[in-house]
């Protein structure tokens, strides 16, 4: 048993020094994944989720490198030396992991920058959905229908990101089409006084209700609404149904499309009844 | 006479001004139910204790959304130089009914007839979405119904060397102290002019009259941690 644990696998390293390389870095692992279970039970709700989850990576990558450096000597590799031998290695594992590279310093650039948060809904690469967590390498995001999207921090840090709560509050809008034979003034206070009943529909920024368009069949009413940002798609979904019901109750009516066509003769009816 | 109070875990029933509120004993467990115009909620209590209902702060319907109340007044109040002024206005009232016992409190139910509303002060950016309330300013103390609004003191000083207007206040509600009675439900706040647009705001522990009880309040079953005692108005007064 000794014989096989001090015979050497290369130079002078032995199988036992390999063996007990591999027992430090599963120790490291395992004590960062409790150190950070405890942490992450410590400090619960008390921090905002975004800032405990870069703490508890920090922590937790910091005791794996400090395993992995303790381990260097009993490989027989020298860091310091390390830092120094770069040359062609360097160079060589340079060009094969630049892309993991690059999405590490994408990562920290965001989790510097915070363009999006953990819990923020956020539109990247065309892809819509709450973020579930940034990672050093990648983003979780879970769109609105439940998929897992990976998107790597390379490309959501060149793309366009639009964050929708990003802010406290935000605007949505209605355009809704009412006949011409309706009073479009009453129809605009209707809708003012139900946007006036709904809590969420904010006092101030107040609310926009303005004739937009003369349209082909109706006349177009915009309906220009801020509600906060938790609450925003709710309100959205609710006052439409009120306003619509509001404004059928008053006789105003939202019109089919319709064209008036005139004919350049008087149509020849059929007059099937015979007057004596 | 109103509903506040503390009421012992028992059959129980209380009607005013339109709000019913029974406990209903069933073999070991209690029905806890709460009837107003448009809405009716219910809880299974099991445990023996009190009943509070005490006003609450005033941000927790229809949703949570924020932890601040601005109060718009009706006529504008313009101070002198290191001037001083005392003035009443209204704030709306929301009911929160607590179960307590065993050295624990929690929230079981609130609800309120006060007219909800929520508005934004300072920037879509950086602002902070409030409770919308518009207030009458008052000399003396006014008429109220304590279950819809509730009488605020707001003692405003002017520590700028200008005239100042002021035209609302802003109001971090998780540091509010409420005072109730039969008649009247209270909260005391103190205003500190910094500049022509902004000011500092905080509550005062003091009741208008001895007689008046401490409410409890949604904080503190919820042990919500309180960053700071005031409440900086930098977007305009």
């Amino acid at each position: 048993m000794i014989d096989i644990l001090g015979s050497p696998v290369y130079g002078n390293i032995t199988v036992g020094e390999i063996l007990f390389s591999a027992v430090v870095m599963v120790l490291a692992v395992i004590l960062a994944k409790s150190v950070t279970m405890y942490l992450r039970r410590i400090i619960g709700d008390r921090m905002e989720k975004n800032y405990r989850e870069l703490i508890l990576k920090l922590v937790y990558y910091l005791i794996i490198l400090i395993g992995f450096v303790t381990i260097l000597p009993v490989l027989g590799l020298n860091p310091s030396g390390l830092l120094v031998a770069g040359g062609i290695t360097g160079i060589v594992i340079g060009f094969a992991s630049q892309s993991v590279v690059s999405n590490l310093i994408s990562g920290i650039f965001i989790l510097w920058e915070k363009p999006i948060r953990i819990g923020d809904q956020v539109e990247v690469s065309g892809i819509s959905g709450f973020v579930e967590d940034i990672n050093v390498m990648s983003t979780i995001l879970r769109t609105y229908d439940g998929l897992f999207v990976r998107i790597p921090n390379q490309t959501l840090f060149t793309g366009n990101i639009t964050n929708y709560t990003g802010n406290v509050v935000r605007r949505f809008e209605y355009r809704i089409g009412i006949r011409y034979s309706d009073d479009a003034e009453r129809a605009i206070g209707i809708i003012r006084r139900v946007i006036d009943e709904e809590p969420f529909a904010l006092k101030n920024p107040s609310p926009a209700v303005f004739v937009d368009e003369l349209g082909d069949n109706a006349v177009i009413i915009s309906v220009k609404i801020w509600s906060p940002v938790q609450v925003w798609y709710d309100v959205k979904m609710r006052l439409l149904a009120k306003i619509k019901a509001e404004l059928e109750r008053s006789g105003i009516e939202i019109p089919f499309p319709q064209r008036v066509v005139w004919f350049a003769n008087e149509l020849e009816l059929k007059d099937s009844g015979k007057i004596g | 006479m109103s509903l506040f109070g503390i009421y012992p875990l028992e059959s129980l029933e209380l009607d005013e001004d339109g709000i019913k509120i029974e406990l209903r004993r069933n073999e070991n467990v209690l029905s806890y139910i709460r009837q107003t115009e448009n809405e009716t909620a219910e809880k299974i209590i099991s445990s023996d204790g009190n009943l509070v209902v005490n006003p609450v702060e005033p941000v927790n319907l229809p949703s949570c959304v924020t932890n601040y109340l601005l109060i718009e007044l009706k006529k504008n109040v313009v101070i002198a130089p290191k001037a001083e002024a005392a003035i009443f206005v209204k704030f709306p009232v929301e009911v929160g009914v607590f179960v307590s016992g065993s050295g624990d409190i929690e929230l079981v139910d609130v609800f309120s007839l006060a007219r909800q509303k929520y508005t934004l002060y300072g920037d879509p950016r950086n602002g902070i979405v409030c409770r919308y309330w518009k207030s009458d300013v008052y000399q003396s103390i006014p008429d109220l119904e304590p279950l819809r609004e509730g009488l605020m003191k707001l003692e405003i000083r002017n520590g700028f060397d200008e005239w100042v207007e002021v035209s609302r206040c802003v109001l971090d509600v998780y540091l509010m102290k409420i005072f109730y009675s039969d008649e009247l439900v209270f909260s005391n706040v103190k205003m500190d002019i910094e500049s022509k647009s902004t000011a500092e705001t905080r509550f005062v522990m003091e009741p208008l009259n001895r007689n008046m009880r401490k409410a409890v309040e949604i904080f503190t079953p919820r042990k919500v941690r309180i960053a700071s005692k005031r409440f900086f108005m930098e977007w305009g007064l």
